[in-house]
């Protein structure tokens, strides 16, 4: 579903600072499977997933999505199939703007943002509906402004607008890296559950060895621009955390 | 009497080049200082439009998308060429001014014997009443229109793209597009109070525009300083924060000029109010934690 082939990057080629941040990755991704993608800074995670996303361009290779060719395609073209959540949620929502407005947004990923109000009573029923399951009792709390939300609260909301509308591919770069214990334990299993219940197909970049354990039925583990282990979901079932610390050793 | 009844008419034509700088500033976190041309190359169209004989109809649309053109390339030299905001509003501005001269041919143009929105719209016999009704008609249309914009999907996503960039174009909005687009309109709305403005005033001169972004500037300051004080903070507020704020520091400028003080201090004044309006929200905050 999603292929991965002789992907190149690297930054400020030919100066001294000149990093190869991906070299020679060819990756091949099932439907419906949750994979991790695990490294250390610097080991080319985020660059690969934000490739995937459109942010960055490479210098060589291919990414296809159902068959489709992706690696030139800016970030906005690339909607209609990919949904994003940021580390920070800061990126993944608008502050100044209402939950509902965000929402509306998320709404109409897949599609074009005309020039019709589409806020009406049944729009915010689904809402309503759609944050109820959070129990955080935000469906209350529609107009409030984005940005009066807790981070963990953010994040949450990120993660359900990011699924509101139809995705091939979900990815999601580092989701608890900025938030408290507490709240990332809850955006986790928020996004473990979504991820099954919808049968999505999701790429999730951490750092957070536990992460492994936990979640997902993949592992990538990649170092300096190589992918260095690949982890079935057979392997990955009788995995404990101490295997995973003698990898980074 | 009269004096302050023509500043609140000044005012209420100047509003719409205030929604343009909310849009630009406020809405899409752009500092776009274009106006200062853009408001010009109103007037100067409509001077030229009606002074060859054409209707007011014609010149007012005619400002409409010249404003927007030099709103447009400002958003393309931004967006595509890489240049930063202010510098980019600078390059057209100052293109603006050799444009506006060839519109025009020379440096002023009366339009004492010309017809015009105020000579050909009658809605009562006393003149002066005449133009605050047809300016206050005319703002308040616009001011629907942007509400209405600015509540739509497309409004929406022209408000996320100025808070959240990254957001909004993982949800497929062409962000330099929609950047293009908003300072498109948010001139355009600017040179149609050139327009109103030249019309209200009977002349239309090169100089007209020169610091009248900074008029902006305060006005939206004065809306938006309001509004938060009065904790109002639905988009139908702040835009009638900025006619306020227009109409307001009108007044302000007309009293300081009523009260004595020498003209060649207005710049200054103007300065000196739009300092207080931009620093008192800070200055309340610090007072309150």
């Amino acid at each position: 579903m999603l292929e991965i082939n002789e992907l190149n990057l690297t930054f400020h080629p030919g100066t001294a600072q000149e990093v190869k941040a991906l070299k020679h990755i060819n990756l091949n991704i099932e439907k419906g499977s949750f994979t991790l993608l695990l490294g250390s800074n610097g080991s080319g995670k985020s660059t690969l997933l934000n490739i995937l996303a459109g942010t960055l361009l490479p210098n060589s290779g291919k990414v296809l999505l159902n068959g489709k060719e992706l690696q030139n395609e800016a970030a906005y073209l690339r909607s209609p199939y990919i949904a994003r959540v940021f580390q920070n949620p800061t990126q993944g929502t608008a502050p100044d703007l209402t939950l509902l407005d965000n929402f509306r947004i998320a709404s109409l990923r897949t599609q074009p943002k005309g020039l019709k109000i589409g806020i009406n009573a049944a729009f915010r029923k689904k809402v309503a509906d759609h944050v109820s399951i959070l129990n955080l009792g935000l469906e209350n709390r529609l107009d409030q402004l984005m940005g009066s939300f807790s981070g963990g609260q953010r994040q949450a909301l990120s993660l359900l607008m990011a699924t509101f509308d139809s995705l091939d591919l979900l990815l999601l770069d580092e989701p608890t890296a900025a938030l408290d214990p507490r709240s990332a334990e809850l955006v986790l299993n928020l996004a473990n559950r979504i991820i099954k219940e919808k049968n999505l197909t999701a790429i999730m970049v951490t750092h957070e060895l536990q992460h492994c354990i936990k979640v997902g039925d993949r592992i990538i583990q990649l170092d300096q621009g190589e992918v260095i282990r690949d982890i079935s979901a057979t392997q990955k079932s009788s995995l404990r955390l101490d295997d995973v610390f003698t990898w980074f050793a | 009497m009269q004096f302050y009844l023509t500043a609140i008419c000044l005012g209420l034509s100047l509003t719409m080049l205030g929604w343009g700088i909310y849009l630009s500033l406020k809405i899409f976190n752009i500092p776009d200082i274009t106006t200062d041309g853009s408001y010009t190359l109103g007037a100067a169209i409509t001077a030229i439009q009606l002074s060859n004989g054409s209707n007011w109809q014609l010149a007012l649309l005619f400002s409409f998308l010249g404003g927007a053109i030099a709103g447009m390339l400002t958003g393309f030299i931004h967006t595509r060429l890489r240049v930063n905001a202010l510098l980019s509003g600078i390059i057209v501005m100052t293109a603006l001014y050799s444009i506006n001269l060839m519109i025009m041919k020379r440096s002023n143009i009366p339009l004492l014997q010309v017809n015009h929105v105020f000579s050909s719209l009658q809605l009562i016999s006393d003149p002066y009443t005449n133009q605050i009704l047809i300016v206050l008609a005319g703002t308040i249309l616009i001011g629907f229109l942007l509400f209405y914009m600015l509540k739509t999907d497309f409004g929406i996503a022209m408000r996320a793209t100025g808070n959240s960039e990254t957001m909004v174009s993982a949800m497929g909005v062409n962000t330099n597009r929609m950047k293009i687009i908003g300072l498109g309109i948010a001139n355009a709305l600017t040179a149609l109070s050139g327009s109103i403005v030249a019309q209200l005033q009977q002349f239309s001169d090169i100089n007209m525009g020169i610091g009248i972004v900074i008029f902006g500037l305060g006005s939206v300051m004065i809306g938006e300083t309001t509004m938060t004080l009065l904790k109002k903070n639905g988009i139908l507020w702040r835009i009638f924060g900025v006619l306020f704020g227009c109409v307001v520091f009108r007044l302000i400028i007309a009293f300081t000029l009523a009260s004595g003080a020498d003209p060649n201090l207005l710049k200054l004044i103007t300065a000196l109010v739009v300092l207080v309006f931009v620093s008192l929200p800070k200055f309340n905050r610090k007072l309150s934690s």
